[in-house]
């Protein structure tokens, strides 16, 4: 019973100590702090951390309200960037700058069947079993790529053989793991045959990777 | 004679008009919401530990309140509500910090911690006991007291913004006050 009244007591002390706490309950609890030391003791403690300078900083109101969006914009959330998600987004652009350089590098090409092959063997295989290891597979059989990827649609390249080693090599690379040595240096070569000529016919670029073919 | 409670249903009266005014279009309302506002959420992150780029934090507070504003019912003050937001952001970071350095531990119903950077937050040296007390408490304790005592919160405001409840709320600062009070104790 006497615990109640005392935390009844102790409950007002942050009032007290703020000034915000009611005048009516002011006298009681002033009455009550003179008669008993361990209230007091307490409040007296409130009252240090109370006073104690924390420091903050002071803040641009204006700077601040500007970011604000006009009421209806919705969730907008413009914030201001740290450094962190400003290094993630840096490597961000430049990983996909990577992986379009990559890929305009295959697409220079003229639209031989090098390019197209690739992409229909992956939609080929993707109809059935969507993985790469599918590719490498069905990629060192040109006679199978020809007729269900590229002949279809599109005629025979004009350098028999380059697509070929082509689509080899890139299949094979993905699964680059299981190559032996020789394979690997075979790998490097038939990259190094890869013809980057700018493309004469940019309608034939379009057809790059639209993953329809095949289905 | 103005009592608490009304001062504070005519604050918050106030922070309601000013709602109103920014959504038809005023956003010198914004501003003053802003400028009434801020201070107390820096002191409130300050307070919490936070030691980076408090403004920002404040600002992210701001600009999702405003953009959620229509879920803000009036059932509690401005100032809970933008304190119950920035808390959440606050643990936001907290647990990216966490990720990031999978050192970070998070505490007590991942209240926010982070206290040792009260080591430049409480700048004078005779307030060194106050610093050793505050940080004694647990993250909760913590939170619960710096909103009871420097926020003049309510118990109920309390676990609104901690979104707890009112006699968890009371127990933690109990528990906080005995705490400071012996740590404060004159030998």
């Amino acid at each position: 019973m006497t615990e109640n009244i005392h935390a009844g007591f102790r409950d007002l002390i942050p009032d007290l100590v703020n000034g915000t706490l009611e005048r009516s309950r002011l006298a009681e609890v002033e009455s009550h702090l003179s008669a008993c030391a361990s209230c007091r003791e307490e409040a007296s403690a409130v009252r240090k951390v109370a006073e104690s300078a924390i420091f903050a900083p002071r803040m641009d109101t204006s700077g601040i309200a500007s970011a604000i969006p006009p009421y209806g914009i919705g969730s907008v959330v413009p914030l201001r960037v740290n450094s962190s998600r400003r290094r993630f987004v840096g490597w961000a652009t430049l990983a996909a700058a990577a992986a379009i350089a990559f890929i305009a590098l295959l697409r220079v090409d003229d639209g031989s069947p090098s390019v197209r092959s690739t992409a229909n063997s992956v939609a080929v295989s993707s109809g059935s079993n969507p993985t790469i290891g599918t590719v490498a597979r069905v990629a060192p059989q040109p006679e199978s790529v020809g007729a269900e990827g590229v002949a279809a649609s599109e005629p025979a390249s004009q350098r028999p053989g380059y697509p070929v080693r082509a689509v080899r090599a890139i299949a094979l690379a993905a699964g680059s793991n299981e190559l032996s040595s020789s394979d690997l240096r075979q790998l490097m070569s038939d990259i190094e045959t890869l013809d980057a000529r700018p493309s004469a016919d940019p309608d034939r670029v379009g057809e790059l990777g639209t993953g329809e073919e095949g289905r | 004679m103005t009592s608490a409670t009304e001062s504070v249903d005519q604050e918050q009266e106030t922070d309601l008009a000013l709602i109103g005014r920014w959504k038809s279009g005023n956003h010198r309302a914004a501003t003053q919401l802003v400028g009434r506002h801020a201070d107390a959420l820096s002191r409130f992150a300050a307070a919490a530990g936070e030691r980076e780029e408090i403004e920002e934090l404040v600002q992210d507070t701001f600009v999702r309140a405003f953009s959620a504003i229509d879920s803000f019912r009036g059932e509690s003050s401005f100032r809970t509500w933008l304190l119950t937001i920035e808390r959440r952001l606050m643990l936001d970071r907290q647990r990216a910090r966490k990720r990031e350095r999978n050192t970070v531990e998070i505490g007590e119903g991942d209240a926010v911690s982070g206290f040792g950077a009260l080591d430049s937050i409480i700048a004078q040296e005779t307030q060194d006991r106050v610093r050793s007390a505050l940080e004694a408490l647990s993250p909760m304790q913590r939170e619960v007291f710096t909103l009871r005592v420097q926020q003049g919160l309510s118990y109920r405001e309390i676990a609104a913004v901690l979104e707890s409840t009112e006699g968890a709320a009371r127990v933690h600062y109990h528990n906080a006050a005995q705490t400071i009070k012996e740590m404060l104790r004159d030998d």
